[in-house]
């Protein structure tokens, strides 16, 4: 019978890991604000820069850079719990559950140029920050199926291209 | 003759190194959405989003006054204060301190005091969240990084934006705290921008091959709005379009290589970040 006990307590530990959202997976939003870590909040994380490139892989994937990156990124929740802090884009690289068989929704958006061309749907993954250059880049694959709901306001403004070459602010919105 | 090549030459590359670089091409195919609901001007769009403002510090404290408020003074703040709104916008960044300190209208002299929430990351249950007026501006000191408030606890707040924390406020919260974030609220986020200035630009840097900035001899006074994509303080759309247009019209009018379709707007002076 104990046995029983300690393989129903495994399967239900499992199952918490699995449904966990990686979103609440950095230590800093779980202490956010008081009680709200009892709760499930997704959170989206913006990102922003100054400038910034696209340039095409071999196998369909292109590398962002973006430049003159915020040394903080921004996570916020919509209703009913608005809650919202920011934590060191450092920290978030390296907390961030970053899976590539299965990599973070995000949408790229600038903040000037051409309406057509400023957003940008693609999977996420491979970040690598340089700190000292206030940069970062990874590896985004643009993607057609996106069924989550936190970008839906970006997908509905989303575009079939995005500049090779933009400055003027760019952000990064991850999922 | 050939004395004058050399210099032929060189106005020529000052013109071909005048003339605005045509936009980089666009390569990356993606996701075709529907038509956008909003029309963007130079990266605006007048989008209503309504945003709530969160300061973020490691300490706090929370000190009575004789006068019935209390001074929340918040230590180790960010030298950010971030924004996001709620749906069907979701967006957010981050606004200099200094700046959004300067800019936001705080209240007073007839315009309503804005409301805020205390919420206190480590604090007990009972005891981590307080709804709270700010009376007046804040004091901050960048040096020091703190920033410093005279509040008037209240019961309750009919903004929207704040629901999630009224519905969980309390009576009181400690004297002395850790880890803080206050939540700023405003009903009108046009209440962040004053007055700028729209000018074109374009053949203002080679003045000197150019005679002319694009129409727009002078810049001229618009009332700045907060915006979409920014986001941020920008001229409204209206003032935009017009602006625009006679940037264009200028431009083409323009024999000079360096200044024919080189028009953009150029709008330095709105309040923002």
């Amino acid at each position: 019978m104990k046995r029983i006990y300690q393989v129903m307590l495994g399967c239900l530990l499992v199952a918490l890991l699995l449904t966990a959202n990686p979103a609440q997976a950095t230590s800093s939003q779980t202490k956010s604000v008081g009680s709200v870590s009892k709760e499930k909040i997704v959170f989206l994380y913006a990102l922003e820069g100054q400038s910034g490139t696209l340039k095409a892989g071999s196998d369909g994937t292109f590398t962002l850079t973006i430049n003159d990156v915020s040394p903080y990124i921004v996570y916020f929740s919509d209703r009913p719990a608005m809650i919202a802090g920011s934590t060191p884009l450092e920290k978030f690289i390296k907390d961030f559950r970053w899976d590539e068989k299965k990599p973070a929704s995000a949408a790229v958006v600038l903040r000037t140029g051409d309406e057509k061309t400023d957003t940008l749907i693609v999977q996420i993954s491979k970040p690598e920050y340089n700190a000292a250059q206030k940069s970062l880049s990874c590896t985004v694959k643009p993607f057609k199926n996106y069924d989550g709901s936190q970008l839906k306001f970006y997908v509905e403004r989303g575009d079939p291209s995005l500049l090779q070459a933009f400055d003027g602010g760019v952000e990064l919105y991850i999922e | 003759m050939k004395k004058f090549i050399p210099l032929m030459i060189l106005i020529s590359l000052l013109i071909i190194a005048a003339t605005p670089t045509p936009p980089p091409s666009t390569i990356v195919p993606g996701v075709a959405g529907p038509a956008k609901p909003q029309q963007k001007i130079d990266g605006r769009v007048d989008l209503k989003a309504k945003f709530l403002f969160v300061q973020e510090g490691d300490s706090g404290e929370l000190k009575a006054n004789s006068d019935g408020t209390y001074t929340l003074k918040i230590n180790g703040v960010l030298p950010h204060t971030i924004f996001f709104s709620e749906r069907p916008a979701t967006i957010a960044g981050k606004l200099a301190m200094d700046s959004f300190v300067r800019n936001f209208q705080w209240g007073g002299n007839g315009v309503p005091f804005v409301n805020a929430a205390i919420s206190l990351r480590d604090g007990k249950e009972n005891a981590d969240t307080l709804i709270v007026q700010v009376r007046k501006p804040p004091q901050y000191d960048a040096q020091k990084n703190v920033i410093t408030y005279v509040v008037d606890p209240i019961k309750n707040t009919k903004n929207k934006r704040l629901a999630y924390f009224t519905g969980k406020a309390d009576a009181s919260i400690p004297q002395t705290f850790n880890a803080v974030g206050l939540y700023i609220d405003t009903s009108d986020p046009d209440q962040l921008c004053g007055n700028g200035r729209i000018s074109c630009y374009g053949g203002m840097d080679m003045a000197a091959v150019c005679h002319v900035e694009c129409g727009r001899t002078q810049s001229e006074l618009a009332q700045c709005f907060w915006v979409f994509t920014g986001p941020g303080c920008g001229p409204c759309k209206s003032d935009m379009q017009q602006a625009s247009s006679e940037c264009d019209t200028s431009c083409a009018n323009n024999t000079s290589m360096a200044c024919k379709n080189g028009c953009g707007l150029f709008f330095p002076y709105c309040t923002s970040r």
